[in-house]
């Protein structure tokens, strides 16, 4: 009994430890790597089938006619399913053979460079059956798969193996959401910026910076890969709109393709990356070379007052710049998990759980986009895409808050005459005292209507209308965020550790 | 097989002192020394690696010959047990200890100058380890660290004027970092919630290593930077771009 | 006589063992984007044509109006009684949003005349279709306002080549935020007490893209880019009229809710769509089309 027992304990150890192994050793040998569909957040085949089926009921249909409909829907979508894939990979190949449609734009000997396995793999030269040849052999990089992947996803879906442990989520590419652009509100980058975010990182996220760990060639092929994971991932989604709710189809014949569906939807997004323009700030109302001491006091008073009435910023980022201000909110990647209530649903629909979005506590002199005034210029006046920040209102020409404006100039005039110019009103208001006779008119009454608005805030607090900011001032908030995180807290010096043998 | 575990252990001491002799024509010895004080961390590193290679040498010499001489196979003379010498154990453990407080004493200035004489000036720059980078600022023109006119270059790019003392306060955003310069001699650990001075004098203009050799998480071997060493002038004028990218407003 | 199996039982490693490696090996549920092997002749021929730039489909004979029509019809919410709508607590600048008595949009229906508000019936463009009739101006901005804390119109259309005007009429900021996939979209804050801006598409849709206010997360607001101008959306007795129709052509219509999604009214529409073909000069009117409520169950 005795021997029996501890013979079927080494059969079931020897057991054991084959299957770990084999299990283990398995793993790292699977299919080839491939895209993963985006599937994210879309309604499963299941779920379109079941609704049909519930609509059709609703509507007293019959039996027959549902299982007839159910049967005609089934082969549309296995239909759309193959067309997608196909189209795809015609259009944009595989994470190991990378192609680009010649709209695109994009460079396929950069794109070969980022793709591939990591340590890079050597590809031979193709020969059809009459030994022509037909493409040389080349060598792919393997720097995305190296470097980005474990928390970017092969597909570019940000949801790679470390990507649920960072907050915010690594970026989900697919969608073409980029946050920190120097372009116009709601554009998309320009490779500048996707270059500079490689090179520096983004401070208080995961991204790091790899500025000194590659080459610049080797960023230049990775900015071409993440566009074009972007352009990718942005193409699945229209095709798949197109595919699976428009019923359109991707052959038209047995011999020839739907230009409209496949390259027309190319067409447009590359439109979008193309009209992308950067925005140039306009100057600030004293080069910061020639501002005083005074005249930076002057411009961070004035950029609190902005930031607190006219520019709304306390709504989100509160009165201290805590970010304690705003409401439960959530980034263009969270938005739709939001939705849905339930968390198991949640867990099926998407690769990563839902994350909340906080308003940036600026006090703690971390800025994600950059800290040079020019970036944080351009985060107020285009927000930041894809999270709730919005663009600043920003007083147009033809607007008819000019015609509001000079009446309050008219009416500030009066009050300009008791109100200290050179403190409340900022630098554009010393600009204006200066008497510098060429100084344009509309600088000058722009000043005095804020002196007007600031006599008015003291005579009666809740009779500020706030009104648009005029492109210039941005630069005073841009002063007074810099400056909020001398304040207090962060910036105070760390404690220096006692010399472990001090003598 | 007569003999095999003889000559087996012989193969140790063998090998052992062969890797150390050959080491140095593979590159794989200490790193070049580019530093002031690294010379005297030099010195304490081979004064003991001679001395205990010494004793290595003749410890497994004597080793060799008893398994030589008493070789079970060759002997059929039995074994013989003694309760020891109270003599030659005073021998092995005041020997042992005198060279351990001499080596305690020896290495008193080294040690001083490299971790407690901090030199008395404005610190260089504050380097903050996060995960997995290192974030990097420069005092501005008022010598003082986290005050507006602190200029902020790019992470991992630290940068120092060669022949100059230069005084780093080291800082972890995170967790434990290591700050290693294996070309100056430096290596300290980088502890959250505590600033540590690190300081160290170039002698030689160039790039060299800046690595973190603490385990800080999954991306500790990419958390890699550069320290390159200029002159005075270069620097300044380095610094002074930074300095204009660091208030570009256009 | 057997053991109790304790945490030094080599066994329970063992097993651990194995689970672990197993929930090692298995991979999350993502479905590869790969093409089956004997499908990658169609990859290649795709490839080919792109190349050549020579594909099927796209240029059809364009298609002729006969002349122009309109169409009109009304939504009945198929029930005794109108849903409520549940009240929402202004959780943010409450002394101006508090006093509106703000009630869920989602779902709104005429109590009298059980219309249902808010569905959007637009036509899909057909193939080859050229010029809408001249009533229809690019010119003409269509304009959503934010007024008493809530978007209005609920559910708005904007034919492409239009701007579409957000506009704040409340004595509080507020910002539209829209993310249409694809396009740009915009995020823009708008002042207290006339704030706007300007927007166009570039893309059209065939369901609703919201429009939220960051401040005010109960905010909730539906445009449709279209890249026709004939679409409408219901008023409040469940309405709708569309004008200068093209007539002689097959048309297809689509209809769309924003509890529902395509709204499938009847049983013999799919995808919330249905056809007809209009005579020139007619005046149709569509029977009421009677919504069963189990379709605007979210």
């Amino acid at each position: 009994m005795r021997v029996t027992k501890s013979y079927s304990h080494r059969v079931f150890a020897t057991f054991a430890v084959a299957l770990a192994v084999s299990c283990i050793i398995g793993c790292g040998q699977g299919s080839p790597i491939e895209f993963m569909l985006n599937l994210e957040g879309q309604e499963s085949v299941e779920a379109r089938l079941e609704r049909a089926r519930s609509d059709l009921q609703a509507n007293d249909a019959s039996e027959s006619v549902i299982e007839e409909e159910v049967s005609i829907r089934v082969a549309e979508l296995t239909q759309a399913d193959f067309e997608l894939r196909a189209a795809l990979a015609a259009t944009f190949g595989t994470p190991d053979d990378p192609f680009a449609p010649e709209e695109t734009g994009l460079k396929l000997n950069l794109l070969r460079k980022a793709a591939g396995p990591t340590g890079g793999k050597d590809v031979e030269a193709q020969f059809d059956t009459n030994g022509n040849l037909v493409e040389n052999g080349y060598r792919l990089g393997g720097l995305f798969r190296e470097h980005c992947v474990h928390c970017h996803g092969v597909s570019g879906d940000g949801a790679g193996p470390t990507a649920r442990f960072l907050d915010p989520y690594p970026r989900d590419f697919r969608r073409g959401i980029f946050k920190f652009t120097s372009t116009g509100s709601k554009q998309k980058p320009t490779e500048d910026d996707l270059r500079r975010t490689i090179e520096q990182g983004l401070h208080g996220t995961g991204m790091q910076a790899f500025g000194i760990a590659l080459k610049p060639d080797e960023i230049t092929a990775l900015v071409e890969y993440v566009k074009y994971l972007a352009l990718r991932g942005e193409y699945e989604l229209a095709l798949r709109a197109d595919l699976f709710d428009e019923v359109m189809t991707v052959f038209v014949d047995d011999n020839s393709i739907d230009m409209l569906v496949v390259t027309n939807r190319i067409k447009g997004i590359v439109n979008n990356w193309d009209n992308a323009t950067v925005t140039q700030p306009v100057p600030r109302p004293i080069p910061w070379e020639q501002m005083t001491e005074a005249d930076k006091q002057a411009s961070i008073e004035r950029g609190r007052q902005l930031f607190e009435n006219e520019g709304q910023c306390v709504k989100c980022h509160g009165p201290a710049g805590l970010g304690d201000g705003g409401q439960l909110n959530y980034d263009d990647w969270n938005t739709a998990k939001a939705l849905v209530e339930d968390e198991h649903e949640r867990a099926e629909m998407w690769l990563l759980p839902l994350q909340e979005l906080k308003a940036r506590n600026l006090q703690l002199g971390v800025f994600r986009g950059g800290r040079r005034p020019i970036d944080i210029y351009r985060r107020i006046r285009n927000g930041i895409t894809g999270t709730p920040m919005p663009a600043a209102s920003i007083l147009k020409e033809d607007d008819s808050f000019g015609n509001v404006e000079s009446a309050a100039a008219q009416t500030g005039d009066a009050a300009r005459n008791d109100a200290d110019a050179g403190d409340a009103t900022g630098a554009d208001g010393s600009n204006a005292q200066t008497g510098d006779a060429n100084s344009n008119a509309e600088s000058g009454n722009a000043g005095s209507a804020t002196a007007g608005q600031d006599a008015a805030a003291q005579t009666d607090p809740e009779a500020i209308t706030p009104q648009p900011i005029r492109e210039e001032e941005i630069w005073h908030i841009v002063d007074y965020v810099l400056s909020l995180q001398y304040e207090r807290g962060f910036r105070t010096p760390t404690p220096e550790i006692a010399t472990p043998t001090g003598r | 097989m007569n003999r095999f575990w003889t000559i087996t252990f012989l193969l140790v001491p063998i090998l052992g002192v062969a890797t150390f002799l050959i080491a140095p024509v593979y590159d794989h010895s200490l790193p070049e020394d580019y530093s002031e004080n690294g010379e005297k961390i030099d010195g304490l590193y081979y004064f003991i690696l001679y001395l205990t290679g010494a004793v290595f040498i003749v410890t497994e010499a004597v080793l060799f010959w008893f398994m030589w001489k008493y070789d079970a196979a060759a002997n059929d003379e039995p074994t013989k047990f003694t309760h020891g010498s109270h003599n030659l154990e005073i021998v092995w453990t005041i020997v042992p200890a005198a060279t351990l407080l001499f080596i305690a004493l020896y290495q008193m200035n080294a040690w001083a100058e490299a971790k407690i004489d901090k030199p008395d000036m404005a610190p260089t720059c504050k380097v903050v380890a996060r995960q997995f980078e290192w974030r990097i600022q420069y005092t501005g023109p008022d010598n003082q660290l986290d005050t507006p006119d602190d200029i902020y270059v790019p992470p991992n790019d630290l940068r120092v004027p060669v022949n100059e003392q230069i005084l780093i306060h080291l800082e972890s955003d995170d967790v434990l970092h290591s700050f290693f310069l294996p070309n100056f001699r430096v290596k300290q650990d980088a502890v959250p919630g505590s600033m540590i001075p690190v300081w160290f004098r170039a002698t030689e203009e160039g790039e060299f290593d800046l690595v973190c050799a603490e385990l800080c998480g999954w991306g500790h071997y990419k958390m890699k930077g550069r320290l390159t060493v200029q002159s005075r002038e270069e620097f300044d004028a380095w610094l002074q771009r930074q300095a204009e990218e660091q208030m570009r407003d256009q | 006589m057997r053991k109790k199996l304790t945490i030094h039982d080599y066994r329970l490693w063992l097993v651990a063992l194995i689970v672990f490696a197993l929930g090692a090996c298995s991979d999350q549920s993502r479905e590869s984007a790969a093409v089956p092997d004997k499908d990658w002749d169609n990859v290649y021929r795709i490839r080919d044509q792109l190349a050549s730039g020579e594909g099927g489909g796209g240029a059809t004979a364009s298609l002729q109006p006969t002349g122009w029509a309109t169409i009109s019809g009304k939504f009945l919410y198929d029930a005794t009684s109108a849903p409520s709508q549940a009240p929402i607590i202004a959780t943010k600048d409450a002394e101006v949003c508090g006093v509106f008595n703000l009630r869920d949009e989602s779902l709104v229906v005429d109590p009298d005349s059980m219309g249902l508000a808010n569905v959007f019936i637009f036509l899909r463009t057909p193939r080859g279709f050229s010029e809408p009739h001249p009533s229809y101006s690019p010119d003409t901005d269509v304009t959503m306002s934010n007024k008493g804390c809530r978007f209005e119109p609920h559910v708005l259309g904007v034919w492409l080549p239009q701007t579409l005007r957000v506009t704040n009429d409340d004595p509080v900021a507020h910002n539209a935020n829209c993310t249409p996939a694809g396009d740009s979209g915009f995020n823009e804050m708008l002042q207290a007490s006339g704030g706007e801006l300007k927007a166009s598409f570039g893309l059209d849709k065939t369901s609703g893209v919201a429009v939220t206010c960051t401040v005010h997360t109960w905010m909730r607001g539906w445009v449709i880019p279209r890249d026709n101008p004939y679409f409408a959306t219901t008023d409040a007795e469940g309405n709708f009229r569309i004008e200068n129709v093209p007539a002689g052509i097959k048309l297809e219509f689509q209809v769309w809710h924003e509890r529902s999604g395509p709204l499938n009214a009847d049983a013999t529409w799919r995808r919330g769509r249905f056809s007809l073909e209009l005579a020139a000069g007619e005046e149709r009117i569509l029977e009421p089309i009677k919504v069963n409520p189990n379709l605007l169950n979210k």
